[in-house]
């Protein structure tokens, strides 16, 4: 007999409870029946079972789907939150950008005029100019600081410096803030001080200066002693102490452990009495945890108080060089900045560290220069970069430095008003940078250091000369990338727009005046122009009329959108817009999405772009 | 023990002649077609003959005698115990919050240190049944007592239900029979045979036996999704699709039948109670599947059996099964005497609602769509 092969287990008992064999035909109808029944039963359950299953995957994936959908809608509106975020540290950086320049200007003139033959009144008034400043300055950092803590967002600088020069400096400044009150201020340094430490010398200066500010304010007779301690020598590393010594009210000691919390004086009457942001200390406190520090205070009421913070420091190793003008005498430093002060005050510098100078005021210019530099084979030795520039800004001009191969060992030197992260200098090829306004201290200690760090003695004359310089010339053109014209005579708005429209990645020139906008368009083609109404000089309206005159007459060649920006949010404002020949209608405050949105409507529109 | 099980119909009368055993150790179990106008003179034959004995029972859509069902007629089980005595309790349910009270009643007086099973009939369409549960649960250890039975049941019209007290048809009420005895073994065991399939998902809104919501859906909505073509057929098809309640652990879940739905509410109306913050699973069974838990069933509690140990099963099983199965839901019935040891009897009903152990020997729960069998008889 055949070799039967075991059956399914169900068919087995369902063979069975018919009283069937497996092996042989049924003897009976009726049991061959009962077991067709039990077997159709088996198929329908099973074809019933296989629906609900096939149903319930369909289900399953259509929830998994919807989750899926929600989860990336969730997704790109937290994405979205982002970018809002983002832009309000981009509006911080503007802004500080904004407050720092004049500051700087100040700053770097009164330097200059320091420097030359006054009489000693003239000299008292500079210099109570200058320290004011200073303290201006110390105030805006803290409160920029102290946004940037929070939002974690702080790198220290590691830079070789003299903390002798430093406590001098802040010590001197302070000493002309306290003239009034006839405060004496004193510091003394001692000789074991290393010459040159590393670390971060305009935050220990902020520091310095927070608490030298506070021992004056809080002092009537007496005097406010500065000093620097060095505790001890490990390796090749000081531990130093920095203390400021007042004879003023004190502190109770029941406040001071809580006066290095934020916003927190002694009692609310110290406010109104001395005034102050109250977030002085807590940026010392937190400055002083990040450089691996302790801080600390003695204080007894009426008798006085004194703060002091201890870090730990890297001694420079080159002590070989003690005069660190050495490094700098006699190289060709590059200056790129847009704002002509800072020109000639970084020029006034470097002339009086006997370094060659070479000064512009725009990347294109720069590159220009760099090539010249080569050619003439009288080679750069350091670039010296302003971040904030219109048209190509500091980090576009090192990219583009740096995409070419015979300058990649030239160190950049870059000039900011809000600091940039070691990760975004590193991408720029950037070595260094300075935050603005720039003492000349600390300039000459960057660029020593850099100079030192990057030895570029030997000029690297090995590279190939390009048989047809003008081919390097075309980059630049190409660069030049299509631009929007914004008209808007308030400075805030004008940020803000300016601000929404970096997402766009294009250029965005600002002109405050009708007429501006108009001297603008015949200059240079635009794709897209945005208009205020109410300008001074001349209003949108008008501004927008001679343009469409002008591309009536042929005098602009192509027909440019404008788009119109207006708080005049009424009813028929739109329609009186696009009567004036306007092409659109913004109402003020803009919300970024419909700034975004409609301009990217109309520039969708092709218009011819320089060729390539 | 001495068990004798014989039917009433009007067409053929009484099956077996009814056996001269009446005495308090004699227990008399009937169930009846619901309507019991039709069967008073039979039930009162009973009353007058076994007048010392225990009488109780339910109404039912089916009677099990043996491997049969009986949907018209009588069920009747004569049992007399040897060594064993009885006790009879009962309660009345004027409302479902009252269930708890009449449980714990019952189970008050019953209660004596040699209980060893407490056997319940309800009313099926007035008993909240985990109530009743707890409320019995309150008064005994469910370690020493095992607690069987089950709520009665019509015609699947959901309109009336009785349990049979003092020779009559009592709605809003539950009877409890106490067992009692050293020699008498009481066992049980509870299968479904249906398969939970699909996500687990939350209960997020019920009420009492009503389902609103799960995973915060309207409960009707996506019941239809799963059913798809079954569906168009509700609420009739949804016997054949209960939903399985989980408990916190996971490791046991009950049987929960769908009886109606209410299409403005998007709501699921079911026999028993749903709790909110359960998760629940959809649930299908087929002929195999159910054929096979009843096997699963007799199987297990004949393992625990002495060999040639003839029982008597009382057996209560799900109406909803007996709509799955329809024609062919005598093969559970065969299927349980074929485990069962030689000369073993079966009698029970298809009820509304099965009480039995979740898992054996553990507490009573409240089932639907299960096979609840249990074993008795007197040890030498």
């Amino acid at each position: 007999m055949k070799e039967v092969k075991p059956l399914h287990r169900r068919l087995q008992k369902q063979l069975k409870r018919s009283g069937l064999l497996q092996s042989s035909l049924p003897d009976d109808q009726s049991k061959w029946q009962d077991f067709l029944h039990l077997i159709d039963l088996s198929y329908s359950g099973t074809s019933d079972a296989q629906y609900l299953l096939e149903r319930s995957l369909e289900v399953s994936s259509h929830e998994l789907r919807k989750l899926y959908e929600d989860l990336k809608t969730e997704t790109e509106q937290r994405i979205d939150a982002l970018h809002k975020s983002e832009q309000k540290t981009r509006f911080m950086a503007n802004m500080s950008h904004e407050l720092r320049t004049p500051i700087h200007g100040i700053l770097g003139s009164l330097e200059i005029v320091k420097d030359t033959e006054l009489d000693s009144r003239q000299k008292l008034f500079v210099d109570t100019a200058y320290a004011s400043c200073e303290v201006m300055l110390d105030v805006i950092n803290n409160i920029l600081d102290f946004s940037k803590l929070k939002a974690g967002g702080i790198e220290l600088e590691i830079i070789e410096f003299s903390p002798r020069e430093l406590v001098e400096n802040v010590s001197g400044i302070m000493a002309t803030m306290a003239q009034d009150k006839h405060l004496e201020v004193q510091s003394y340094i001692p000789e074991n001080i290393p010459e040159r430490v590393k670390g971060d010398p305009a935050r220990l200066r902020q520091m310095l200066m927070n608490l030298i500010g506070n021992a004056i304010k809080f002092t009537e007779h007496g005097e406010v002693y500065t000093g620097i301690e060095l505790r001890e020598v490990r390796k090749d590393t000081a531990l130093l102490r920095f203390e400021v010594r007042d004879t003023g009210i004190g502190i109770p000691p029941s406040m001071q452990k809580s006066i290095f919390e934020s916003f927190v004086q002694v009692d609310a009457s110290i406010n109104r009495r001395y005034g102050g942001t109250g977030l002085g200390l807590t940026i010392v406190r937190e400055f002083a945890e990040m450089m691996g520090g302790n801080i600390g205070l003695d204080s007894a009421p009426n008798q006085g108080s004194t703060f002091w913070f201890e870090i730990r420091v890297p001694i420079s190793t080159d002590t070989t060089s003690p005069c660190p003008k050495h490094q700098i005498e006699g190289r060709r430093v590059m200056v790129v900045d847009d704002n002509e002060t800072n020109r000639r005050i970084l020029e006034n510098y470097l002339q009086a560290w006997k370094a060659e100078a070479v000064i512009v005021s725009n990347g294109h210019d720069a590159l220009i220069k760099l090539e010249e530099s080569i050619t003439k084979a009288r080679p750069i030795d350091l670039l010296l970069l302003d971040w904030f520039m219109p048209h190509m800004d500091g980090i576009a001009l090192a990219k583009a430095i740096r995409s070419d191969s015979r300058h990649d060992r030239t160190p950049i030197v870059m000039l900011t008003s809000y600091g940039i992260s070691q990760e975004k200098q590193q991408q720029a090829g950037v070595q260094a940078a300075v935050t603005k306004p720039v003492r000349s201290i600390t300039l000459r200690d960057v660029l020593t250091d850099t100079l030192r760090r990057h030895n570029t003695q030997s000029p690297p004359v090995s590279a190939p000369q390009i048989p047809f310089p003008q081919l390097e010339i075309k980059p630049i053109i190409a660069t030049l990338p299509p631009a929007i014209l914004l008209a808007e005579d308030n400075p805030v708005n004008a940020l803000i727009a300016v601000t929404m429209l970096e997402k766009l990645d294009m250029q965005v020139d600002h002109v405050t005046t009708g007429k501006l906008a108009l001297k603008a368009m015949r200059t240079k083609s635009y794709k897209l122009v945005l208009m205020d109404i109410n300008m001074p000089e001349m209003d949108g309206y008008t501004a927008t009329r001679y343009i469409r005159k002008w591309e009536k007459e042929g005098i602009l060649k192509n027909h440019t959108p404008v788009i119109a920006m207006t708080a005049n949010a009424l009813k028929g404002d739109r329609e009186r817009c696009l009567k004036m020949g306007m092409d659109d209608y913004l109402a003020k405050p803009v919300k970024q999405d419909e700034l975004l949105k409609i301009v990217g409507q109309w520039l969708k529109a092709p218009v011819a772009q320089a060729p390539v | 023990m001495q068990v004798i099980l014989t039917f009433f119909t009007h067409a053929t009368g009484w099956h077996k002649p009814l056996p001269d055993i009446d005495s308090p150790q004699t227990l008399v179990l009937v169930f009846s077609e619901p309507d019991s106008q039709q069967y008073q003179q039979a039930l009162d034959t009973l009353h007058k003959k076994y007048a010392n004995s225990i009488i109780a029972g339910c109404s039912t859509v089916a009677g099990i005698f043996n491997e049969h069902l009986l949907e018209s007629g009588l069920v009747v089980g004569i049992i007399h115990f040897h060594n064993s005595h009885l006790a009879l309790a009962t309660a009345t349910i004027p409302r479902l919050e009252d269930s708890f009270f009449a449980g714990k009643a019952i189970a008050n007086d019953l209660n004596a240190p040699d209980l060893k099973g407490i056997m319940i009939f309800s009313d099926g369409l007035h008993t909240q049944g985990n109530d009743l549960i707890n409320g019995i649960a309150s008064a005994i250890d469910q370690q020493k007592v095992t607690l069987v039975g089950g709520l009665a049941s019509d015609k699947m019209h959901f309109e009336h239900t009785w349990v049979l007290f003092n020779g009559q048809a009592n709605t809003h009420r539950a009877i409890g029979i106490g067992f009692y005895g050293e020699k008498l073994v009481f066992a049980s065991h509870a299968q479904d045979g249906f398969k939970p399939f699909g996500p687990e998902r939350l209960i997020t809104r019920s009420s009492n036996n009503v389902l609103y919501e799960i995973d915060g859906q309207p409960a009707l909505q996506l019941y239809k999704q799963y059913l798809g073509e079954h569906a168009n057929n509700l609420p009739a098809t949804a016997l054949h699709f209960p939903l399985a309640i989980w408990n916190e652990s996971k490791d046991h879940y009950v049987v929960r039948t769908i009886i109606g739905i209410d299409e403005t509410e998007n709501s699921l109306k079911f026999i028993a109670d749903i709790p909110v913050g359960y998760h629940t699973q959809l649930m299908y069974g087929s002929f195999d599947n159910l054929l096979d838990g009843a096997e699963l069933a007799a199987r297990n509690i004949s393992k625990k059996l002495p060999p040639n140990q003839p029982v008597l099963a009382l057996t209560i099983s799900c109406s909803g099964r007996k709509l799955v199965m329809a024609h062919d839901t005598d093969q559970e019935l065969d299927a349980i005497l074929e485990y069962l040891p030689k000369d073993s009897q079966q009698l029970g009903f298809y009820s509304f609602g099965e009480l039995a152990p979740i898992k054996e020997g553990g507490k009573c729960g409240l089932h639907n769509e299960t096979m609840t069998l249990t074993v008795l008889y007197e040890g030498s």
